[in-house]
This record gives C-alpha cells, structure tokens and sequence, in this order.
C-alpha cells in the first residue's frame, strides 16, 4: 500500500533532516516537499515518531496519507522541462 | 526506491560509503551515485569486484546492523567477509559444537549433511527426468535409472557407524563421492543437447558450466557462512569436512544440503532458457554473466519451498537449518534433519 508523504516546514535544517529520514526509509522523492513509497503499519508509525522528534519544538506541518494501490495507478501526472517558448 | 535485500557490488572503481541511514554507492570518477540501499532493508553486502572501496562508517553501521558483507573474487572464491563482534561472543553454542566433535553428535550431523546432498541431488535428476519424459523418453528412463543409482549411496552412509565422526568419515566421504560421480554424469547427459561438457571441475575450471557452477556456489557461500555466523556457530568446525586452518568446513558441511537445489538448478535453467555463458578478454566469466548468476541464485533464496509443513523462502530455510543446527548441538533438540527439496 503507498503512503504519501507530505509537509511544510520553515526550518531549512529540519526539512533537510525530515527528507533524509524519508529516504531512510526507501520513499521515493516526487516533490520538493513529498514522498512516497510502500511502508508496513510499523514502520509508518516509527516514521512519524522520528519525525517527530526531528521537529522538537518547532513549526511545522507533515502528513502521512494512505493511497489505495488502484488510486495511486490512476493519478494523473504532468512533467516537463522547460520548453523554449516558439516565436 | 526499490527495496534492496542484497546489495551486491560489481563494479570497478566504485565507492561504498554511509550516509544518514542509508549506503550509497558511488563511481570514483564521476561522483555519480549508481544505488543507495536503506540499512533498514539491507540484510547483506556482497563485493563482487576488485577495485571498489568501502569507507568505515559504512562497516560500523553495517555491523551494528548486523549485515555481514561478504567479498568474493571473479571467479566466485570468497576470500573475506566482515561481521559483527557481537555473533563471535557466543560461547555456549561454541563449547557444544567443539565438543559435539568427539561423541556420536558429530557422526549425527555429518550423516545428516552426506544424507541431504545425496537425497537432493537424487531429487533433482528425477525433477529434470519429468520435464523430458514426453520429448526423450530414452534419456528420461537413462536419468530415472541414475537417480536410482545416486540414491543406493544413501544406504552406504547410514551404515557409517563408528563412536565419532572421525572413525566414519572415510566411509561418509567415499559414498558420497560415488553418489556424485553419478549425479554428475547425469547432468553430462541433461546437457548433451547444448554441449559437449567435459564433466565436473572445481578449481581452475576453463569450461562455461563448471564455471558458472563454481560463481554460483561462491555466491551461496557467502549466505550459508552468514546463517552460520547468525546461529551462533563457529563456521571453521565442522564435521564431515576435516578441519584445516583457514578451512570453513562447517560452511562447506550445510553448504551440500543445498547446492543441488539452490545453485545446480538455477544454472542449469539459465542454460536451458538459452542464456549463454560470456566470458570476457581473459576467459573469465564476463561482468553480465556473473551478475546475472549472482542475482538468479539470490531469487532462488527468495523463492518459497515446502519446509515442516510451511511455505517459506529458501533463505529462511537455510536459516532455520543453522539454528537447528546450533540447538541440536546444545541439546535442545533431538536431532537434525537435512532440508530436502520436494519436487
């Protein structure tokens, strides 16, 4: 089951850290600030209590959802480079 | 990122280095990272080519993992591996297993191991006989009558008798070389079609398939010496194999229970699929060719197989042969019986 892996935190070393974490645990980058991949119940919630200690005291927003396997194949995805724009 | 169980090193000129809570693998030259494996997933490290670099963090968090990595050469010897300290300390199960030497407990274990070669090597002719009965009848009644043959010298080793291992050991080894000639001129004829092999060599072998074989056991050494380490035992004291300084001859007893149905068969199904064996410009196994076997033999461990009523992955049976191994030896356990493969 893909667990998605979402936050917004104003403390560059504490974002830096969370994303390590999330990497830690074999998620997949596909934003600047989310992540995805497969995590068992168990290490969900190890996840979420690691970050949670990185975040200590501070301002911070994160979110671990839970996709459905079929829901996460029907997402629809746009993703360019940059094009030059034709005169 | 996919999870990676085994991560196995092939290339020349790459570095192995920690970061945060994961290895990455680098090329020297260019920096560029090839794979980086969580230590959450990783259950072990295989270095399967020369030049390639590995930083002490990366061996300390390893360690404290208890991920063992394992070096072997080209040609598949393992020559090192690196464990944790921590699966040395294991005095109980080390003072049963030097001192199970001497009483019918060795004779017990090394039958059993003699025992589990011959039954699979049998088990495996008679599971490649089927797949040829209806186009070859002539070869699957040849290799039907082999399989006979292989398995007579079961007989032989239960006769062993003696109060200690050393006493029957010569009886042991005798019966299963001669099960083994015959295993192996039954694999001669499954290949007849593809070629022309000469038989089986061990060390400097020069043809495709004892090559292969041998790569092939390298890589599930590497795998029974961590079972062993993991179970507590001392892989240098063995039993049916005599012990030699430097020898691992408890590896090499629980590595022949296995070989047959974990290596002979994978390598015989990349042959018959028509994958050829390349080798590269020093008539050594080409890089493709041994990371494909490294990475077949790795999924056979992967596979599940029938195993006291269950179904589990191979690996988790060499696994649990190891433990019952070492509870056999500390008297937990009645006896050991080898892992027979049920095709």
């Amino acid at each position: 089951m893909p667990c998605l892996v979402i936050y917004d935190i104003p403390d560059d070393r504490v974002r830096t850290k969370v994303a390590e974490l999330c990497l830690d645990y074999g998620l997949d980058r596909i934003q600047y600030s989310a992540f995805v991949g497969q995590l068992g119940s168990l290490h969900r919630r190890e996840l979420m209590a690691r970050i949670q200690r990185k975040i200590g005291r501070r301002a911070a927003k994160v979110q671990l959802i839970y996709v459905a396997e079929e829901d996460w194949r029907q997402r629809i995805v746009i993703e360019q480079e940059e094009k030059g724009i034709q005169a | 990122m996919p999870i990676i169980q085994h991560l196995i090193i092939d290339e020349f000129g790459t570095f192995i280095h920690k970061h945060e809570g994961r290895l990455q693998v680098e090329r020297l030259k260019t920096g560029e990272m090839l794979v980086q494996a969580p230590l959450m997933h990783l259950e072990q490290v295989l270095i399967a080519s020369n030049g390639v670099s590995i930083s002490a963090d990366a061996v300390r968090a390893c360690a404290e993992a208890g991920i063992p990595i394992h070096f072997i050469s080209g040609s598949g010897t393992p020559y090192a591996s690196i464990v944790s300290m921590g699966l040395v300390g294991t005095v109980q199960t080390r003072r049963a297993q030097m001192l199970a030497y001497y009483d019918s407990r060795g004779l017990h274990l090394a039958r059993a191991f003699a025992i589990g070669k011959i039954e699979n090597q049998t088990r495996l002719i008679r599971y490649a006989a089927k797949n040829r009965r209806e186009k070859d009848p002539e070869l699957y009644h040849e290799l039907q009558l082999l399989a006979g043959e292989i398995l007579d010298h079961r007989a032989d080793v239960e006769k062993a008798a003696g109060s200690c291992v050393d006493e029957a050991r010569f009886e042991l080894l005798s019966a299963e070389g001669r099960a083994a000639q015959k295993y192996w001129t039954a694999i001669q004829l499954l290949l007849r079609d593809q070629m022309d092999w000469p038989g089986r060599r061990t060390q400097g072998a020069t043809d495709p398939f004892n090559m292969a074989l041998n790569y092939g056991y390298g890589v599930l050494y590497g795998q029974v010496e961590r079972a062993i380490w993991l179970a507590g035992l001392d892989p240098y004291a063995g039993f049916l194999h005599v012990d030699r300084p430097g020898k691992p001859s408890l590896v090499l007893d629980l590595i022949e229970e296995f070989r047959a149905s974990v290596v002979d068969r994978t390598i015989l199904s990349i042959l018959n699929r028509g994958t050829s064996i390349e080798f590269d410009e020093n008539k050594r196994l080409a890089q493709s060719t041994r990371r494909l076997i490294a990475e077949r033999v790795l999924e056979r461990l992967e596979s599940p197989e029938r195993y006291e009523g269950k179904r589990h992955k191979l690996g988790s049976i060499l696994q649990m042969q190891a433990r019952h191994l070492a509870t056999y030896l500390r008297g937990e356990r009645e006896e050991y019986t080898p892992y027979l493969a049920s095709w």
